[in-house]
């Protein structure tokens, strides 16, 4: 089926628009009745929803929505759909990772963007060929103007907003693209450019807000131009003029506003200054445009329409997200309020609500779907009630990203403005779904539209200055970036082994055992036995004598094998990732630096001396172990009964050593002695119907017999019992199970 | 809805936003009427107005005049430098996944010596003496949030960040993680106690006592206790 690449783009960028919005709709769901998300998956959820709306929805729809109007098919039209519909794909491919891994929001900040698992990779490669996609579709629009301006002599708003947008895009763009790189490379080939010990985290969100914040007025600019037209229909004139200076005043401002998104970061006063006075000059040609418009609808009133109606809700709302960006643009009420539900509720204000009334406004001017005016009065009223409890969250204190609001003390309303917020929020979605499916019945049939634009006719001239500016961004970029790759340490306490340690153990344990070891963390609450509390460095498996603390060889093999009958599963590190956990470990804890001051002798781990009896003296091991088991040993007292007393009394006869015969009948009670060091009661295993910890593990196993499992009852047998006895226990024991 | 201005800082700030809050407010609302009554009326008539210069100079005058007075309030009201000098209680707050190590110099006065006072996830600070906290991060970056406050500052890996506040109330007011730092950053919060201060100098004296106990058998957790800069 012939389709023209704005019609693909276009339908590409509803699909993102809807899923984005699905995504933002659980996750109001899950913020006013918690349960849907947990504190990894949420974060994803954010990160999915930012990226979608702004890369995948807004920017290929605009791209679209440009080249529709200007009736183009180049073959640079095809490359941005090929590369949206890439985006896409990547963007699925980050979704399907394991741990659902981009969980970053989209300001993907180093070092937690270099430091997460492999879905980054997508993340990055997605940000990419959305960027390309954007510029790609802009550049088209650019080459158009210039094939356009000439003949026609007059360039409507919408066509002089677009062409602001290619500009921006075009001087920013590249910005965002050369960061990305450096942060694939960090990410892939163990650069550091955005590290903390040799690069610099703060280079990353200078280059990420030098584009960030142009990014939302490239969003914006185009609609500004298509109400415009609305507002002026069209008309020449002084208006129309002053309507352009507004926004070509708004795109040279852009890009010098960004630094009010660094105000809390180590910078000085001085710059803070700066940028707040640009933030606060931007507010001017944004009143001129307003006022503009309201004088343009009052001296000469189009007629009335659905699509005036969804301009001037538009109109008021690019009010409302304006003048809350007020107080954020002072430095001294932007610490109160930055990176809270405050700031959300401000950009959701300009890029949700008054975008999408834009974009209805479009819809309608183009196809008549009859009567609208309910659509849109409860729209804006569900909008205030969407975003303006985020505004009040804000005040409260609460920051955005967070999972879950329970835990600020100072919010004393947070969970009723949630509510009220994911009421509203249902409902709007639910509204503006509603519309689509009518949109979607009601839709005129697309004209023939070109398949293939004139090529010959194109001036090749602005592509190579497109091109030029691109490429100069670009290297630039590039250049001043990578210089500060390599920089002196400025944190020369944090040795790389023990940073990367700590990553490692965030990422693996942390969950269970608590950030700062406490055996605390949220996945630990329940377990049994408990995770085990690093802060008092008491470990059950220690197999070097006389010591009380474990080597690293038994740690090691506690992480690499797991404990059986525990959560503790097998970790599959490399030895290099395994040491540097370890040497996380011991920094969880003070006993570690006291042992390191002990007698080194003491250090040294016993070898595990070879299994003598092998597959041929199984038999023999049996009998030996049985006699020691219910005899010398009495292991029988602890590790409950599970022969008769008559073949109990059998196996004693054959022993020597054997001492008076004792039967505990209460041998599976729970006893609350061995339970002190360890939180919980710990019963020692019946070894024919529990599992126990180095089930199937012969060599581990003998070491917990020889060294005994600290904190618990379990003496350490390897000076009453020789190496061929202890061997003996363990063909015994291990028999036990079926 | 705005929590209670705990800090000379909030109560500065909490103007600034009145002032901002309730003039948006009474903007929006002129433009709701006006945008209602463009919608509404029955028979639009074109209005006499001039292209540009009475309507919109009116409108671009109120935001300049707006942004002029709130810029020179902040700049008046709320310091934009950490104050220094003795009476300052001076705190180093080390940031990392998923908690605030806050770190005290002890008696000597110095950071990094065997008497630092170190506690986790909960400080406690006099009312009415200047608090200056130096902030660093372990791991990824985060931000030190005091909604009460008013105030915060992002802890960045491999650089140190200031932050300042002078109490002005006592009770138990949060410490917020403000930057997405990992799956548990929601739980990343912690607790300062505002005491009076008399409490404040028992608690320390007592706490020195301990620390020094504590000095006996072990050492300091590694990362904190840097030299205070500047």
């Amino acid at each position: 089926m012939a389709r023209a690449p704005a019609q693909v783009l276009i339908r590409l960028g509803t699909l993102g628009l809807l899923l984005g919005g699905g995504a933002a709709m659980l996750m109001r769901w899950h913020l006013g009745w918690p349960g849907l998300f947990s504190g990894r998956s949420y974060p994803a959820a954010v990160t999915l929803h930012g990226v979608t709306m702004i890369y995948l929805a807004m920017a290929p729809l605009l791209g679209g929505l440009s080249l529709a109007r200007l009736q183009i098919a180049h073959r640079l039209a095809w490359a941005a759909v090929w590369l949206t519909g890439l985006a896409q794909l990547s963007m699925a491919c980050a979704l399907s990772t394991p741990l659902f891994a981009p969980a970053v929001g989209w300001t993907m900040l180093a070092p937690l963007s270099t430091e997460a698992p492999a879905g980054q990779w997508a993340l990055a490669a997605l940000t990419l060929s959305v960027t390309l996609a954007t510029l790609g579709s802009l550049a088209v629009s650019w080459l158009v103007f210039s094939r356009l301006a000439p003949r026609h002599t007059r360039l409507s708003a919408r066509g002089f907003s677009e062409l602001c947008a290619a500009g921006l895009n075009l001087a920013f763009a590249p910005v965002l693209l050369a960061a990305n790189a450096l942060l694939l490379r960090d990410q892939c080939f163990g650069s550091h450019h955005f590290a903390a010990t040799r690069g610099d985290p703060m280079a990353w969100q200078h280059l990420f807000w030098i584009f960030g914040h142009p990014e939302v007025y490239i969003l914006v600019l185009p609609l500004w131009g298509a109400v415009s037209d609305i507002f002026l229909a069209g008309l020449p004139g002084p208006l129309d003029r002053g309507v352009k200076g507004a926004m070509l005043g708004v795109s040279l401002l852009a890009g010098g506003v960004y630094g009010h998104h660094l105000v809390v970061t180590p910078q000085g006063p001085f710059v803070l200054k700066g940028f707040s006075l640009v933030t606060l000059a931007i507010s001017l040609p944004s009143a001129l445009l307003i006022g503009r418009w309201l004088v343009a609808l009052l001296r000469a009133p189009p007629p009335r329409s659905e699509a005036l109606g969804y301009g001037l809700a538009t109109l008021y709302f690019f009010a409302f997200g304006g003048l809350t960006g007020l107080p954020l643009g002072l430095p001294a009420t932007n610490r109160a309020l930055h990176g809270g539900a405050f700031v959300v509720g401000h950009f959701h204000l300009v890029m949700a609500a008054a975008m999408l009334f834009a974009l209805w406004a479009l819809a309608a001017e183009r196809a008549p779907l009859g009567e609208m005016r309910w659509h849109r009065r409860l729209s804006f009223l569900t909008a205030h009630g969407l975003f303006v409890p985020m505004l009040a969250l804000g005040l409260e204190g609460v920051p955005r990203r967070a999972a879950s609001t329970a835990g600020y003390v100072d919010a004393l309303y947070a969970m009723p403005l949630q509510r009220a917020a994911t009421v509203s929020g249902l409902l709007f979605g639910a509204l503006q779904v509603a519309m689509f499916l009518r949109w979607l019945a009601a839709r005129p049939r697309a004209p023939e539209a070109p398949r293939t634009g004139p090529e010959a006719t194109l001036d090749l001239r602005p592509l190579a200055v497109s091109l030029a500016i691109f490429v100069g961004t670009l290297g630039l970029t590039l250049r001043v970036a990578a210089r500060r790759e390599g920089a002196d340490p400025r944190a020369p306490e944090r040795a790389d082994t023990a940073t990367y340690g700590a990553r490692l153990y965030a990422l693996h344990c942390a969950q269970c055992h608590g950030a700062t070891g406490r055996g605390d963390g949220p996945s630990g609450a329940g377990l049994s036995p408990p995770p085990r509390d690093f802060s008092r460095a008491q470990f059950k498996y220690v197999f070097s004598v006389g010591r009380a603390l474990p080597s690293d060889d038994d740690l090691a093999r506690t992480i690499t094998r797991g404990l059986g009958g525990t959560a503790m599963r097998p970790w599959g590190l490399s030895p290099d990732e395994v040491a540097a956990v370890i040497a996380h470990l011991k920094t969880l804890s003070p006993r570690w630096a006291d042992a390191a001051a002990e007698d080194p002798r003491q250090t040294l781990a016993a070898p595990t001396p070879p299994d003598p009896f092998g597959a041929s003296g199984r038999d023999e091991a049996l009998a030996l172990g049985a006699r020691l088991y219910h005899g010398f040993a009495q292991c029988i007292q602890c590790h409950p009964a599970y022969l008769t007393r008559e073949a109990a009394a059998s196996a004693l006869a054959l022993d020597p050593r054997q001492p008076a015969l004792t039967w505990r009948d209460d041998a599976e009670r729970p006893r609350a002695h061995l339970a002190r060091p360890y939180r919980s009661v710990l019963l020692a295993p019946d070894f024919a119907r529990h599992r126990y910890a180095h089930e199937g593990d012969p060599e581990g196993l003998f070491r917990a017999i020889a060294g005994g499992i600290q904190g618990t009852a379990m003496p350490a047998w390897q000076e009453a019992l020789s190496a061929r006895e202890l061997w003996a226990l363990v063909h015994y024991v291990s028999a036990q199970r079926p | 809805m705005i929590p209670r201005a705990a800090s000379a800082e909030a109560q500065a700030v909490d103007a600034l936003l009145r002032t901002s809050l309730a003039g948006t407010a009474l903007l929006l609302a002129l433009l709701g009427l006006l945008v209602a009554w463009i919608t509404l009326r029955r028979a639009p008539r074109p209005a006499a107005l001039p292209y540009a210069a009475g309507a919109v100079g009116v409108l671009v005058g109120v935001v300049l005049v707006a942004d002029l007075m709130l810029w020179a309030q902040s700049r008046r009201r709320v310091r934009d430098t950490a104050p220094e000098g003795p009476e300052v209680d001076r705190v180093e707050v080390l940031a990392q996944q998923y908690s605030f190590q806050f770190l005290r110099p002890g008696a000597d006065g110095q950071f990094g010596t065997a008497d630092d006072l170190v506690t986790l996830d909960r400080l406690m600070v006099a009312r009415g003496r200047p608090v200056v906290f130096e902030v660093r991060s372990k791991d990824v970056v985060h931000s030190v949030s005091l909604p009460s406050f008013r105030t915060q500052a992002e802890a960045v890996p491999g650089r140190s960040t200031r932050l300042w506040f002078e109490p002005t109330a006592t009770g138990r007011f949060g410490v917020v993680c403000a930057q997405l730092c990992g799956p548990a950053h929601y739980q990343m919060t912690g607790v300062i106690e505002v005491v009076a201060p008399e409490a404040f100098a028992r608690h320390s004296a007592q706490a020195t006592v301990d620390r020094a106990a504590m000095t006996a058998a072990g050492a300091r957790p590694a990362g904190i206790g840097w030299p205070w800069g500047r």
